[in-house]
């Protein structure tokens, strides 16, 4: 008979849909068949207040103490009318209404039980809660303010925003993405700032995407971002706490992935790229001066070695007097054009940087002295390089660093390459058609729907900036 | 001037729904409005070449001497079409970003006044009403370019007299601008003479500034004009590519690569032909046809088609 029943069952196996059946003998293949016979898929058979009873549980997530405590002492110890009528009296449980639900349970760390006559399935959530402790991020350090830090469970974070903004206002929808294997994302926004069409539009392009798998923001930020070839990044990641919130109010629409300690923010302005969590408490005049210094970071960062390069090549009268003959003595043994030269200094400015990243911090520094001091001291003694080109690029490099988010540093690091091109083709005027075209990109962009770049314009000064601190100032006179 | 604007906005104000090509069919029926449009576009490619060939004989004396003619304004049609091909929007925020960089124009031309001398503006008048009046007719069409706004009137916000106000306010910016720039140049030079010889007398002031830290500042003028060149030949591209696009009812980037190619090659021949002056006198005439004449012609005629509707309709 029960032969007889297996095999008319064995077609399919593969069908999710498969109502439950209450013979553990049946549940038994079907868990291992579905899960390709691994070997953490442990299921047990026992005999409980005089009824067979299955166990399953993926070993290697299972926290086996809770298992111990909640399932055998507890759960079993349970009479089984009282379990059959769902009346949940200190043991959180789940009823399973297919077979599809316990596979998924089972992934998510939960223990799988069939009681043989009660023509059901339950599940207990056994989860092995291993996490990283909160710390603060490696690479968004501030000074003063909080030092918490996203970590790499999505609950946990979803935690620590609701720890800090309490507001009845804070809506989070838990959502999928993924076609082969399902990563858990949730959207985090305030109700009453954020946009409503935003937010639908940020869902539909998660659903209508295709993608086997995501595994990191990177990847979803890809598939959800207005233009993917665009060099400049049009969502903000950041592991940071304060800043998330502070992006919050503003009716920013935040995005979390299981297994990722950044989130994503949007729609964004291209200032949030230079905004530093340090900004918010520090006094107005000193985040004006350096926000000032990071927008000159920028500037710097995209144009000295291009202006270096038109002036050497093209325009050598614009230099005073006093500067031509230091320049000139400078350049004047160096075998090659400015633009090799640039490229090789660039190059090697960035391979240092790349090669600092990879090793472990103890040899680091040693790769900068010898990257730095060495190679740069003795690339001049040996006459391949001019002084003045070591020290437009060292300056382009210490301006491209300053910029505080890594994704906007990138981008600024590789825009100099085409502008240093144009330079050294046309000059000036070379110089100025990049500018149109960056300028002209900028403006094109958008960020769900918001512009990217929009520029100030004089109502949004006296709102935004003097309007703030005309406020401010009678509130703290009253 | 105004007179001009004020023509152009009363024809637009007719028909407060419909781009000015819509306009010319209506006003003018089908056929003679599909006429018009083609006469348009035309009109505004030439006007580009033009412009395009200025830019080319400025930059080519002044900054790339040895680089052919050719590459430089070729650059400039590629950069305008990557703009003009999107939006109409992401074109107007670009136009708002630059505009700040006529301040640093205003800067450089204020600081030639320390070596001004006020009395070489005088004798004023001295030539008579009549002549200074010859003069600024010539030079009145330079300033003309806000006109782009009734182009494209049902895309802007705002009412129609708000419009109107926003195109007077900024003429009267751009003739002051220009006045302001002309007086510095006959300050800053001693002899009407002297004019005559500089061919470009404004760079030809900035070149002899001296900031110490850096020279030449005619080379920054020119790379930061090159922008405003720019925004005046997209404007030109985008209302003539729309032109085509209206008449074959395409869109618009349809026609950009044959409007980019058409006005390259007319420009070179412009600058081939090197009679940049006769050009801009027949240019002028142009001006007058399509901006004074033809809107007038086509506002009046508006103006008897509707009474002569609205009279039917009370003889119903």
């Amino acid at each position: 008979m029960d032969n007889n029943r297996n095999k008319t069952e064995t077609p399919s196996m593969n069908n999710n849909n498969l109502p439950i059946e209450n013979d553990n003998h049946t549940i038994e293949k079907y868990l291992h068949h579905s899960f390709k016979h691994t070997q953490d898929l442990t299921v047990q058979r026992i005999e409980e207040n005089g009824a067979s009873v299955l166990i399953a549980y993926l070993d290697t997530i299972a926290d086996h103490n809770k298992l111990q405590r909640i399932v055998f002492q507890t759960f079993l110890k349970m009479p089984l009318n009282e379990i059959n009528t769902g009346n949940q009296t200190c043991v959180n449980y789940k009823v399973l209404r297919e077979m599809a639900e316990a596979k998924e349970e089972l992934l998510k760390g939960s223990c799988v039980i069939s009681i043989e006559g009660t023509k059901q399935l339950y599940a207990i959530n056994i989860a092995n809660d291993v996490m990283r402790s909160i710390a603060e991020p490696e690479n968004e350090k501030v000074v003063q303010g909080s030092h918490e830090g996203f970590v790499e469970t999505l609950r946990q974070n979803v935690y620590l925003i609701r720890k800090t903004l309490k507001s009845d206002d804070l809506i989070i929808q838990y959502d999928k993405v993924g076609d082969e294997v399902q990563t858990e994302i949730a959207l985090v926004y305030l109700e009453k700032h954020s946009n409503k069409r935003v937010i639908n539009e940020i869902k539909r392009r998660i659903k209508s995407k295709p993608i086997d798998c995501v595994v990191n923001v990177g990847q979803l930020e890809g598939l959800i971002e207005d233009s993917a070839r665009s060099p400049f990044p049009q969502m903000l990641n950041t592991e940071r706490v304060d800043r998330t919130i502070a992006h919050l109010n503003e009716g920013k629409i935040i995005i979390f992935l299981e297994g990722c300690a950044t989130c994503l923010i949007a729609p964004v302005h291209f200032s949030a790229f230079l905004q530093s969590a340090d900004d918010y408490s520090s006094r107005w005049n000193t985040r004006l001066f350096i926000s000032s210094l990071r927008f000159m970071g920028i500037f710097v960062a995209v144009f000295l070695p291009a202006f270096y390069i038109a002036v050497i090549a093209f325009h050598f009268d614009v230099l005073p007097d006093e500067l031509v003959m230091p320049i000139k003595n400078s350049i004047n043994e160096i075998p090659f054009p400015p633009l090799i030269e640039a490229f090789i200094m660039e190059l090697t400015i960035e391979l240092i940087r790349e090669a600092g990243l990879r090793l472990p911090p103890r040899i680091g520094p040693t790769v900068s002295i010898v990257g730095g001091l060495v190679i740069g001291d003795a690339i001049v003694r040996a006459g391949l390089i001019s002084t003045t080109m070591i020290i437009v690029v060292a300056i382009t490099a210490i301006a491209a660093f300053s910029i505080p988010t890594h994704e906007m540093s990138e981008a600024v690091r590789l825009l100099r390459f085409p502008f240093m091109l144009l330079a050294a083709c046309l000059g000036l005027v070379g110089m100025s058609f990049g500018v149109i075209v960056v300028l002209g990109h900028l403006c094109k962009l958008e960020s769900f729907g918001s512009p990217y770049f929009t520029p100030f314009t004089l109502k949004d000064f006296k709102d935004k900036i003097i309007g703030k601190y005309i406020k401010k100032l009678i509130k703290t006179n009253t | 001037m105004i007179g001009v604007i004020l023509i152009m906005w009363m024809l637009c104000n007719q028909y407060p729904c419909l781009v000015m090509y819509d306009i010319f069919k209506k006003t003018s029926g089908e056929f003679l409005g599909k006429t018009l449009i083609v006469c348009y576009a035309v009109y505004f490619m030439l006007q580009g070449s033009y412009i395009l060939a200025r830019y080319g004989h400025i930059v080519g004396s002044w900054v790339l001497e040895r680089t052919p003619h050719w590459i430089i304004i070729s650059l400039m049609v590629a950069v305008s079409a990557y703009l003009v091909k999107d939006t109409l929007q992401s074109l107007a925020r670009f136009y708002v970003l630059v505009t700040p960089l006529l301040i640093i124009l205003l800067f450089l031309s204020t600081y030639s006044l320390k070596d001004a001398n006020f009395l070489y503006i005088l004798p004023i008048g001295s030539a008579g009403a009549l002549n200074i009046f010859k003069g600024s007719k010539e030079a009145i069409f330079s300033m003309l370019g806000f006109d782009f706004i009734f182009f494209i009137f049902p895309f802007v916000n705002g009412s129609s007299k708000q419009k109107l106000k926003a195109v007077i306010m900024a003429h009267i910016f751009v003739t002051l601008f220009y006045t302001y720039l002309v007086f510095i140049s006959l300050v800053y030079f001693m002899s009407p003479v002297d004019i005559n010889l500089t061919p470009e007398p404004f760079i030809y002031m900035i070149k002899a500034y001296s900031f110490h830290v850096i020279e030449r500042m005619d080379l920054f003028f020119i790379s930061i004009w090159i922008i405003s060149v720019a925004t005046s030949f997209m404007y030109l591209l985008l209302l003539s590519s729309k032109g085509l696009a209206n008449l074959f009812r395409l869109e618009h980037t349809r026609f950009l690569p044959l409007i980019c190619v058409i006005t390259l090659i007319v420009s070179i021949w412009f600058m081939h032909i090197d009679k940049l002056n006769v050009i801009n006198k027949y240019l002028t005439a142009c001006h007058y046809v399509f901006q004074l004449f033809i809107p007038a012609l086509l506002l009046a005629v508006s103006f008897i088609t509707k009474r002569r509707a609205s009279v039917r309709h009370e003889a119903k």
